[in-house]
């Protein structure tokens, strides 16, 4: 259950994003602001998704919050926190 | 205020139909002086604002990044927004683009309405709708109603349409300004028994469990575009929009409202058993009517087009300002935002209020001229009260024979002398 580790949630958030949701021109950091980025709610959603089913966690209601979304950092540490590692 | 004239049914002004835009003429009217009757086919006034439950008053403020917001008009509309903010306990909210708008329940909406109808000393007829009138020379004379199943004919010097489908034009035989599709209508909803979590938690619960839904076929594809009414999550209830298809035709209207209703009960069904925050729900309230963004519009002496809303025009005999951007909503499609500069304001003329071909019909709200695009931003309540205002002040001073230009200037001295 808590096999997940950061350095690959952290990856393949990264290359969901760069595949699927941004632009090819854009560069980002795993600290980059999602928000500033022009990443819409209906984006949003698309990338929690594809971490869900990818790693088979799920990600509480109540823990959509701003906070945990700001970036891939903080969605990664979310999750692994969530997986019961962290 | 001058004493109502002794018969309601030959009143100075009629006004038809008592939405925010026609609650906005009543007092403009009696404001200056004129009796005032109104016609309101529900049994409660407020138009879409309580009977489709719009729940935030938009184009009251001018569009800003400042911490602060800032009223577009004085006068009524400012008048209006700080009464209603006192009696829902609410504040203006701060949206994304520097959007700001006024949430509201509906309960306080309505007791506004009925305590500004009762001020003005309008006389309101509840239960009526217009169903014919007379022309002569150009000019509405006689105009007939049925006021709880009882005809009544009056004999107004003056009418204003806010019903907001262009009703004269089409009880007249008038032109109007008709499209072939109509912006998608939408049918809204309460859900109580919600866990206290924030907003933004609820809307992207929501929409993961639509995403969910439908990528895994549960749930259609009709639905997936539902959402959270911004500012509505009082951390036990919130209100949820579905996008609804278009009516084509008058026989389409009862199938579609029908069906919003099924629509809000699969809906809420699927929501209770797929995203946990919803479990314990509550479907509180359905929205007596679905909200209906555009319909049919009066052909006015000008119609405001879309490149004058865009490029911020001005107009000297401008009546109203419009600062909320053009929100289209294509059937069937997503949201379309076209923004015009933070800060800024395009001015609607008296033109685009009064009637081409009669002399004396006068309108406001979101049956003025113009385009489908320009509707699609001065349809919003805040500019509606605005419209609806100065409809009445210009009839007003048109049934005592005074010109138009002194009813103008009047206006520009209620509402845009030292904004705020």
């Amino acid at each position: 259950m808590s096999n997940l580790n950061e350095p690959d949630v952290c990856s393949a958030l990264m290359g969901f994003l760069e595949d699927s949701i941004l632009d090819e021109s854009v560069q980002i950091t795993n600290e980059c602001d999602l928000d500033q980025l022009g990443i819409d709610s209906f984006s949003l959603i698309e990338i929690i998704l594809f971490i869900e089913r990818k790693f088979g966690v799920r990600i509480p209601d109540s823990e959509l919050t701003k906070e945990n979304l700001r970036s891939l950092s903080s969605i990664t540490q979310t999750v692994i926190r969530i997986n019961g590692g962290g | 205020m001058l004493d109502q004239a002794p018969n309601p049914f030959n009143p100075d002004v009629l006004v038809i139909g008592a939405g925010a835009a026609g609650i906005a003429a009543a007092v403009g009217a009696r404001r200056s002086g004129a009796s005032v009757s109104v016609l309101e086919k529900y049994t409660m006034p407020g138009g879409c604002a309580t009977a489709a439950y719009v729940a935030t008053v938009c184009g009251l403020y001018f569009r800003s990044n400042a911490d602060a917001p800032r009223f577009a008009h004085n006068g009524f509309p400012c008048e209006f927004a700080e009464r209603l903010g006192r009696h829902a306990n609410l504040a203006a909210v701060k949206f994304k683009n520097g959007l700001w708008f006024l949430p509201y329940n509906h309960a306080s909406f309505l007791n506004l309405c009925d305590e500004l109808m009762m001020e003005s000393g309008a006389n309101v007829y509840l239960g009526s709708q217009a169903i014919d009138c007379s022309l002569e020379n150009n000019r509405l004379v006689k105009v007939s109603a049925s006021v709880f199943n009882h005809k009544h004919d009056f004999y107004p010097s003056a009418v204003i349409d806010t019903s907001g489908q262009g009703l004269f034009s089409q009880l007249a035989g008038l032109s109007s300004i008709v499209d072939d599709t109509y912006q998608a209508s939408a049918q809204v909803f309460q859900i109580g028994g919600l866990p206290a979590i924030g907003e933004q938690e609820l809307s992207l619960a929501l929409m993961r469990a639509l995403k969910t839904g439908v990528d895994e076929g549960g749930l259609s594809v009709d639905l997936s575009g539902s959402h959270i009414i911004p500012g509505t999550y009082n951390r036990s209830s919130v209100s949820v929009k579905i996008p609804l298809k278009h009516d084509t035709n008058e026989s389409d209207r009862t199938d579609n409202i029908l069906d919003a209703r099924r629509q809000v009960f699969k809906l809420f069904e699927f929501l209770c058993q797929h995203a946990e925050t919803f479990r314990n729900a509550r479907l509180e309230f359905i929205a007596p009517e679905s909200g209906i963004r555009t319909g049919p519009r009066n052909l006015g002496k000008h119609v405001l087009t879309s490149q004058e809303v865009l490029s911020c025009a001005r107009f000297d005999d401008a009546i109203a300002r419009g600062t909320w951007p053009i929100e289209f909503w294509p059937p069937g499609g997503r949201l379309q935002m076209e923004y015009f500069a933070e800060e800024s304001y395009y001015e609607i003329p008296a033109r685009s209020l009064k009637s081409k071909a009669v002399g004396n019909l006068f309108f406001a709200g979101r049956n003025i001229s113009a385009d489908e695009k320009a509707i699609a931003s001065s349809r919003v309540i805040g500019t509606c009260l605005a419209t609806g205002y100065s409809a009445g002040v210009m009839a007003a001073h048109f049934s005592k024979g005074s010109n138009e230009s002194t009813a103008i200037s009047r206006i520009k001295e209620q509402l845009f002398d030292t904004p705020r």
